[in-house]
């Protein structure tokens, strides 16, 4: 079973195992899995925002996106403990962290299968889009596990640098689409009604 | 293990190059009828950067593989995309790319297009139309609902356009109903009011679902802004329907209805195909990720 799998069904089972013994990671294994993300996340927008994929649309999608994944590593070194606390460098504590994306992958590669599925006339997004809580509460249960298990940290340290994380990550995220939205004036209309 | 993400990894390569030689541009062929160009265009696209999933010089590509001649960049309140849009993508797409905003009020959005720079959205639906008048734009009501109807008001008379086909018009009943009754509200006040049909686009396929036929006097952002003012428009929704002038619509319905009906790719069977193998490969390079050697 692939590493992904194995955090997907088991996450602090599969941490504790995977930092048990010392694993070579070299800087250039440590792009493999951001890399992976950003192939995803290309195919997925490729495919939702235009039901086709090509060469010129994939790179187009990844050039543009490649700000997420700069928001995911930054954020991930930002909560990690200083080098000196830790149990393994940067290579490899990037290359495990990575293996945690897999929920919100998924859930990205299942909306763009249900965006070519669904008839393109009166698409509720609605339920699609209120699914993100789905990768959302998955990903907190897998970094609270890499900060637990890989990390060794106690629970409540674990706790905090997980909050600490998806606040980081969901919060600039969030943050950007407010502004892209023009969520002032939805809100002032809002309560306004 | 490494044989299946070698496996994905093929997929996927054989997928998006399967998809990169079933791409062809819809045939980029303006009609002229009576010395005027009839030109489709989306006037409410949203991009990247804001909350569009598409920077500008791929909706250039995308509208091309549509069959769309012209495009507006509508962001909600601010035009980003704009200087990217200059900076990347030249005429040789065939695609009109124009400024625009959409300018989100709390009440009712209006998307402004051919302007210089944003419009403000805390003041009334008169002083935005005014705002985009000043600077040679127009001014179209975008997917009206009732409240919006009530908030804009007799500014109806100011603007140059309403979306009469958006994709609303394809949801609930209440938001047919609601975009039918300030369609006709529009009309009584503005009668030569132009008739918009627009995607709204930001990250579903397809652009130009909606879309309007212009009748322009010349293939530019000028001509293209002179028709809607002078309501030389119509609108096509997603179920092949038109809306405008009798004699105009006669031109279009045709191609309106095939628009709605066809796919955009020329070998939709390849690109279905395509598009599977694309997507397992990304399932399979998600879910298989290499175990590292132990030292």
């Amino acid at each position: 079973m692939s590493p992904e799998l194995e955090i997907l069904r088991h996450p602090q089972r599969a941490f504790a195992r995977f930092t048990a013994a010392p694993q070579r990671v070299t800087p250039i294994d440590a792009c493999y899995r951001p890399a992976i993300v950003l192939v995803t996340i290309a195919t997925a927008v490729s495919i939702a925002a235009t039901s086709h994929v090509s060469v010129a649309l994939i790179a187009s999608a990844m050039a543009c996106w490649s700000v997420a994944l700069a928001l995911q590593v930054g954020a991930a070194r930002l909560v990690m403990p200083a080098s000196a606390r830790r149990r393994f460098g940067t290579a490899r504590m990037l290359d495990l962290f990575f293996t945690a994306h897999a929920p919100w992958s998924l859930w990205l590669l299942g909306f763009a299968l249900w965006a070519v599925l669904a008839p393109i006339t009166g698409r509720d997004v609605r339920w699609p889009l209120a699914s993100i809580v789905l990768p959302i509460a998955w990903t907190s249960i897998v970094v609270f596990a890499f900060f637990r298990a890989a990390l060794a940290m106690t629970h409540r340290s674990a706790l905090r640098r997980t909050i600490a994380h998806q606040a980081l990550t969901l919060g600039i995220g969030f943050g950007v689409f407010a502004l892209a939205v023009a969520i002032w004036p939805r809100l002032i209309g809002t309560f306004a009604r | 293990m490494t044989a299946g993400r070698i496996a994905a990894a093929l997929l996927w390569i054989a997928g998006v190059i399967l998809g990169s030689v079933s791409e062809r541009p819809a045939p980029a062929a303006p009609r002229m009828v009576d010395g005027l160009h009839v030109l489709a265009a989306d006037f409410h696209v949203h991009s990247f950067p804001g909350d569009g999933a598409l920077p500008p010089w791929t909706l250039a590509r995308e509208a091309r593989r549509r069959g769309i001649d012209v495009i507006a960049l509508t962001n909600h309140n601010h035009m980003l995309s704009w200087p990217l849009a200059r900076w990347t993508t030249s005429a040789a797409t065939g695609v009109l790319l124009l400024p625009g905003q959409e300018v989100t009020t709390p009440a009712y959005h209006m998307t402004a297009i051919g302007i210089t720079r944003t419009v403000r959205w805390d003041v009334s639906a008169a002083r935005v139309a005014a705002d985009v008048h000043a600077q040679g734009g127009v001014a179209i009501v975008a997917h009206p609902d009732e409240r919006a109807a009530r908030a804009i008001g007799p500014a109806f008379a100011d603007v140059d356009g309403i979306e009469t086909a958006h994709p609303a018009r394809h949801a609930a009943l209440r938001t047919q109903r609601e975009l039918d009754a300030a369609v006709v509200e529009a009309m009584t006040m503005h009668p030569g009011i132009a008739q918009i049909g627009a995607s709204d686009f930001h990250y579903l396929a397809p652009l130009g679902m909606c879309r309007t036929y212009v009748f322009a006097r010349e293939a530019t952002a000028d001509g293209v802004i002179d028709a809607i003012r002078a309501g030389r428009t119509v609108a096509c929704d997603a179920r092949g329907q038109t809306y405008g002038d009798a004699r105009l619509v006669a031109v279009v319905a045709r191609d309106c209805a095939a628009a709605s009906a066809a796919p955009a790719a020329v070998q939709p069977q390849l690109e279905r195909i395509a598009i599977v193998s694309a997507w397992l490969g990304a399932l399979g390079l998600t879910l298989l990720g290499p175990r590292r050697a132990l030292q």
